[in-house]
């Protein structure tokens, strides 16, 4: 993914100048380029509204916009680490409170209509997600900035509040119990491994 | 032991040079890079209208809800000092009892004694005051964003833009009801408007019944009268004298913990 925006950093300053200036066309701008990677983020770590989560932690962006300072690298940091406390603040209410799923048929497991769905399943699009969302916490958080939301180690050092080096050293281990995962045996006591988070 | 290029390859879904072993990982981190990818989220209602007009200073999903608006108000009365608690509860407990009062509701002798000193208040001042100045903290700095979204929870716009009908502080305390009958229903409308219970209108309310009670003290002093009927209804009197030397304490305060209910109110809708 991409994901740095179709905003190039000679463009970005006259961009944020605009939209600090209240342009509406320079907002819409700044929103189009990172919105698509703050709502995967979202969805990716967790969030049942990401769509939603995604509009919150801009309104809060526009809000705090005058007083930004920095590049288009800084900025894609000012917004990942207003998005990742609104998704922590999410995960906690949600946490607090019990959480409430509706019923949708179509997703009861209890539907499927045979095993072979359900491998292929597992097999399938979500099982490297699932694999970086069975990792402890702190890995994942890295993981997820760095694959889904696109950020350098920097980046990510900047919105977890850690230094660079804890950040790769995150990243390394992160990489390599992902690899241990995937070379197991994918047997059905795989998942007795999602101890670890 | 993976090197920081070897995992910069590996993030980016490539196999790196001569580790074979992680080329089934590159892949599948190619393959969340791929599922992940999404179209851009519609905004939200107060998003998209934040969009359309970037300059509304302060954002709709970003107004404290009533409940957050209550917490700030015990958060703000929390970071007040002893004696401003004091007049703060005070203030509340008045402005409860003054209502109660007014509606004949009180335990006899209490009913007796309130009675006695609404009736023998001179009233000094015109009625119309009351109407045309509301005590209410919820003031806006005056630009016309906040203007234009304070819109009470009926409906009705509370602030225009010539500001004609939001009233500040200095306005309400320049009309505040000295009168027996005003001051009651002052009070009674302010007990009855959740936007003016709270601890800057109490401590008004404080102030106000305490700048009564002197008067009345006075006009007893010249006629030299003891009114032991009274001082009997008062016979916590000594306690509300020092109700009374708090409500000024928080008179004092009460500049600083308004400001910050300015600031918070003033986004409201």
């Amino acid at each position: 993914m991409s994901g740095r925006g179709s905003t190039s950093d000679e463009t970005f300053a006259s961009v944020l100048a605009a939209a600090q200036a209240g342009a509406s066309w320079a907002c819409t701008q700044l929103w189009s380029d990172h919105a698509p990677a703050v709502a995967a983020f979202a969805q990716a770590r967790g969030s049942r509204e990401p769509d939603d989560l995604t509009s919150e932690v801009f309104l809060a962006v526009f809000d705090r916009l005058a007083t930004f300072r920095g590049d288009a690298e800084a900025f894609r940091s000012f917004v990942f680490s207003i998005a990742y406390r609104r998704l922590v603040d999410e995960l906690r209410m949600r946490g607090r409170r019990g959480e409430t799923v509706e019923l949708v048929a179509e997703e009861d497991p209890r539907r499927a209509s045979s095993a072979e769905d359900e491998a292929t399943r597992r097999l399938g699009e979500h099982r490297a997600l699932a694999l970086i969302a069975s990792l402890p916490a702190d890995q994942r958080d890295v993981m997820m900035l760095r694959i889904v939301a696109d950020l350098t180690v920097e980046q990510v050092a900047v919105v977890l509040d850690k230094r660079p080096g804890a950040v790769k050293a995150l990243q390394r281990r992160a990489l390599e119990r992902l690899r241990k995962k995937l070379d197991a045996p994918r047997t059905p006591a795989g998942p007795a491994d999602d101890s670890d988070s | 032991m993976i090197t920081d290029a070897e995992a910069q390859r590996l993030l980016n879904g490539d196999v790196p040079d001569g580790r074979p072993e992680f080329a089934e990982l590159a892949a599948s981190i190619a393959d969340v890079r791929h599922h992940v990818m999404r179209a851009e989220p519609t905004p939200s209602a107060a998003l998209a209208a934040r969009l359309e007009r970037p300059t509304l200073g302060v954002s709709v999903g970003a107004e404290p809800t009533s409940p957050k608006g209550i917490k700030k108000m015990v958060a703000s009365i929390a970071g007040l000092g002893i004696a401003a608690k004091v007049a703060a509860a005070s203030g509340v407990l008045a402005l409860g009892l003054a209502g109660v009062g007014a509606a004949g509701a009180l335990p006899g002798p209490a009913q007796d004694a309130f009675d006695d000193v609404v009736s023998t208040i001179v009233m000094t001042e015109d009625e119309g005051a009351v109407e045309e100045c509301t005590v209410d903290d919820g003031t806006t700095d005056g630009t016309e964003d906040v203007a234009l979204e304070s819109t009470v929870e009926d409906g009705t716009e509370e602030g225009t833009e010539d500001g004609t009908e939001v009233v500040d502080d200095t306005c309400a305390e320049d009309e505040l009801p000295v009168g027996s009958k005003e001051f009651s229903s002052w009070v009674v409308q302010g007990a009855q408007d959740p936007d003016k219970v709270g601890a800057e209108f109490g401590a008004a309310v404080s102030e106000q019944a305490r700048e009564l009670r002197e008067e009345k003290a006075e006009e007893r002093a010249e006629n030299g009268t003891g009114n032991g009927g009274s001082s009997n209804g008062f016979g916590n009197g000594g306690r509300s004298d020092d109700d009374s030397d708090d409500s000024t304490d928080e008179t004092e305060q009460a500049p600083t913990s308004g400001g910050k209910s300015d600031g918070n109110r003033g986004g409201r809708p």
